[in-house]
């Protein structure tokens, strides 16, 4: 009976210790509190390197904007979405001086860009229009066909947010996340 | 005796059937993460599942699976022609419009067609949500299930592997191809939206009508046409998700990248390598296999992703090939022969071998529960299948205690008796698919699982080996075959253990109420399930209160211990199948006919048993 007890009791321990194990390895870190932006998603790796050439011919190299905030908007004259989106990026680039918004275009030629741009004419010095030849940065480098689709890169050069279709980018959401990067400098 | 030990269990090892492997080194291959049902497993699982749900077994060509997905994944043209489907049913076959031959083993493209003719039954059935399909029908939709998730895995790289349209050199110069690179929908993408606007504008200028355009017209719209097509078959392919899309673990399908702006730098490197892989595999080149292979093996290690943990996918493999559920089954078969020969001539040489095979099954079964544990992170209940793997170990390991204190057989009979009953049985409910499934949000509690479940489990265990020794009770009192000192150490081994049951299955019933109450704000809700749990209480109360009252017989007291294996049968598992309840797993017909055959034989048995006693007993008073 001596033995029965003692067989039973540790049984008992052997749960209680199993239980402890098993909660000691769940870790308890906080959750991130996410934006009101349901299209999109964390993707916390670094911002690979490139280069492109604006409709000016002139070449620029992603490592050229460290410790900036960048905003790069993949686009395309025929893409209904993103037409619709492209004057509140001019908004956007106007109000914050302070970060780069690469608009990346999938289109054939630049003389689509170029009619476009003279209906949206972009005069801020922040925001380089460029067009992806042959897509090779749109689908090789990021693996994006769905237009349009935006990344959010913070000064570190992390990827921090990935937004898909057109969004409201002068609203609440985006200057809290605006200035909630700009701390991280 | 350390050799012996050896010896035996390879020869159980050899008792597996060694499949046809590749040319190509696969093993690494199926140590690869995928995200599937929840849960980061190695292919090799995956592939093990899927074939298994398709063919009901791992090997229907003698290939082995890995094999088999791999050809799946980047051979699909030669895939559709495997015959991997097995129906059994020859009404569903009939419908499907199958010829009848000897194993029932279908291709893909023999499928394709029967599949179309019944696909307005499916909808029917499905649509028509008041009425339970009967056998028939949901045989039909099994096949079609089935052959819809084959489908997405022979599409998963469809958008690059090689296709076979031909590209004018202006084209090709736009897609960014050399005039040698194979023609991908990847590549297509990059020229898509220009022919897409050229088809546009010649709609617009010459009409709908092909008839009306010139040659190099036509072509562009047989192309726009291609491209549109193979953009409507991916839709929804989100089965195969191998690549990672950001270091916190998350996991897309190829065309998941394409179709759900998954994309991301990551999954584009990793989708490089896949495409090698896939070319590598069609040209049968080693060298360009390992280096693939190798390569996502380097990038998981450099990018650190989270829920990674290549030891537990190397683990997670060893298991699947080692199945130490199913050879527990063999040492635990090997086990209950040699207690039924040393019930015979009382060897001590067949004795000492019945420990060892005895003891080698439940390490066996521990080794595999331990696995489990680690694997999942969990206690190792959480399922009506895990239950019955715990209880198998329990119940035996219980056994082998009782034969310590006994030295007579008895504990190694019943150890081996439930330990290879409970395999069987758990072998049957393991089904089509991952035994490791994510459990859902309110049973996911490890402090609930730990201690509740685990408790009301030791309690089904114990009570299990309570029965059967119940059972060897009754079998020696009606054939006098056991010697009267051992029967009486019997009883009272089994009156002991009847004890034990009473305790951890009230302790677990009230835990699970207290769980119940935290859950579902409610101690006790009547589920069929908590009746149950209190059936065996009742049970077990009835007929403790009436021995000590000295109302109720020895004969009964026993023949009641020994239908207890009934009452646990109907609260474990003959609950889930009432189709009511927040504990309830739904009707299986199988299920519930071979309970229903159990509990009928366990009477008839246990009946028959005892009035074989009674005569005895008044035989014996008249002599």
């Amino acid at each position: 009976m001596r033995l029965n007890i003692i067989l039973l009791l540790f049984s008992i321990g052997l749960g209680a210790g199993l239980t402890l194990w098993l909660d000691g390895t769940i870790s308890s870190s906080a959750k991130p509190v996410s934006s009101q932006i349901t299209t999109e998603k964390i993707s916390g790796e670094k911002f690979p390197d490139f280069n492109f050439t604006d409709l000016k011919g002139k070449t620029h190299d992603s490592r050229d904007y460290k410790d900036k905030i960048i905003i790069l908007n993949f686009w395309a004259t025929w893409c209904a979405p993103c037409i619709i989106e492209f004057p509140k990026l001019i908004k956007l680039a106007e109000n914050n001086p302070d970060i780069i918004l690469i608009a990346l275009s999938s289109d054939i030629n630049d003389d689509k860009i170029n009619q476009f741009l003279k209906k949206n004419p972009v005069t801020q010095k922040n925001f380089i229009v460029a067009r992806d030849h042959k897509r090779k940065i749109t689908t090789d480098i990021f693996k994006t066909y769905k237009l349009p689709e935006t990344i959010i890169v913070s000064p570190s050069g992390i990827i921090t947010k990935k937004i898909l279709g057109d969004i409201d980018w002068n609203g609440q959401d985006i200057s809290i996340m605006l200035d909630n990067l700009r701390k991280e400098k | 005796m350390f050799k012996f030990f050896i010896s035996f269990l390879a020869l159980f090892i050899f008792l597996y059937p060694s499949y046809a492997k590749a040319e190509l080194p696969i093993d690494k291959f199926g140590q690869y993460p995928i995200l599937h049902e929840g849960r980061l497993k190695p292919l090799d699982s995956f592939a093990r599942y899927e074939i298994l749900q398709f063919a009901k077994r791992e090997n229907p060509n003698d290939t082995d699976p890995l094999t088999w997905l791999a050809n799946a994944l980047f051979n699909p043209v030669q895939a559709v022609t495997e015959k991997i489907f097995f129906i059994d049913d020859s009404v569903t076959r009939h419908k499907l419009g199958l010829e009848e031959r000897r194993r029932p083993f279908y291709s893909y493209a023999e499928l394709s067609s029967g599949l179309d003719k019944t696909s307005a039954e499916v909808m029917g059935i499905i649509r028509n949500t008041d009425i339970q399909p009967d056998k028939e029908q949901r045989e039909l939709l099994e096949v079609h299930e089935n052959a819809l998730q084959y489908k997405q895995i022979l599409r998963s790289f469809s958008s690059v592997l090689p296709l076979n349209i031909s590209l004018s050199d202006e084209w090709r110069e736009k897609a960014g191809l050399s005039k040698t690179d194979a023609v991908t929908f990847a590549a297509l993408q990059k020229i898509n939206a220009e022919i897409e606007e050229k088809i546009r504008h010649i709609v617009k200028q010459k009409g709908e009508d092909p008839a009306k355009y010139n040659l190099k017209e036509q072509e562009l719209v047989s192309l726009g046409f291609q491209i549109k097509i193979l953009a409507e078959a991916s839709e929804n392919n989100k089965l195969f998700r191998v690549i990672p899309i950001s270091m916190d673990g998350n996991f897309a399908s190829p065309w998941e990248l394409m179709n759900d702006g998954k994309g991301s730098p990551m999954a584009a490197r990793y989708m490089q390598d896949w495409s090698n892989l896939a070319l590598a595999w069609q040209n049968q080149d080693a060298t360009k296999w390992n280096a693939g292979i190798q390569s996502l093996e380097n990038k998981f290690h450099d990018d650190q992703i989270k829920n990674y943990d290549v030891s537990k996918l190397w683990l997670e493999v060893i298991y699947n090939q080692f199945a130490p559920f199913q050879i527990s089954i063999f040492v635990f078969a090997a086990s209950f022969i040699f207690a039924c020969i040393y019930f015979v001539n009382y060897s001590p040489i067949i004795y000492r071998l019945g420990v060892i095979t005895l003891g080698s099954a439940i390490i066996i079964q521990l080794l595999g529960l331990l696995f489990r544990v680690y694997v999942m992170e969990r206690p190792p209940v959480g399922t009506l299948y895990e239950s019955i793997l715990f209880v198998g170990l329990i119940a035996p390991l219980l056994s082998a205690y009782v034969e310590r204190v006994l030295k007579n057989g008895i504990g190694l009979l019943s150890g081996a008796i439930t330990g290879m009953m409970l395999g069987i049985l758990g072998l049957s409910m393991a089904g089509e698919g991952d035994t490791m499934k994510v459990l859902g949000a309110v049973l996911n509690t490890r402090f609930w699982l730990t201690t509740h479940v685990l408790c009301i489990t030791i309690g089904y265990g114990w009570c299990l080996l309570t029965s059967i020794l119940a059972h060897l009770a009754l079998l020696g009192k009606a054939f006098g075959r056991v010697q009267s000192d051992t029967q009486d150490q019997l009883i009272k081994t089994m009156t002991t253990h009847a004890l034990f049951s009473l305790l951890f299955t009230i302790i677990g019933t009230i835990l699970g109420g207290i769980w119940a109450d935290q859950s579902w704000g409610r101690f006790w809700g009547w589920d069929p399930k908590e009746n149950g749990a209190l059936l065996i209480v009742l049970w077990l109360i009835w007929l403790i209160h009436g021995k000590i009252a000295g109302q109720i017989s020895q004969l009964i007291w026993i023949g009641g211990m020994a239908f207890l294996s009934v009452i646990v049968a109907i609260a474990w598992i003959g609950v889930n199948l009432l189709g009511v309840g927040l504990h309830s797993y739904g009707f299986i017909e199988g299920v519930f006919w071979g309970l229903a055959g159990f509990a009928i034989f366990e009477f008839i048995l246990i009946a028959a048993l005892m009035i074989v006693i009674t005569h005895q007993g008044q035989k014996n008073y008249a002599s």
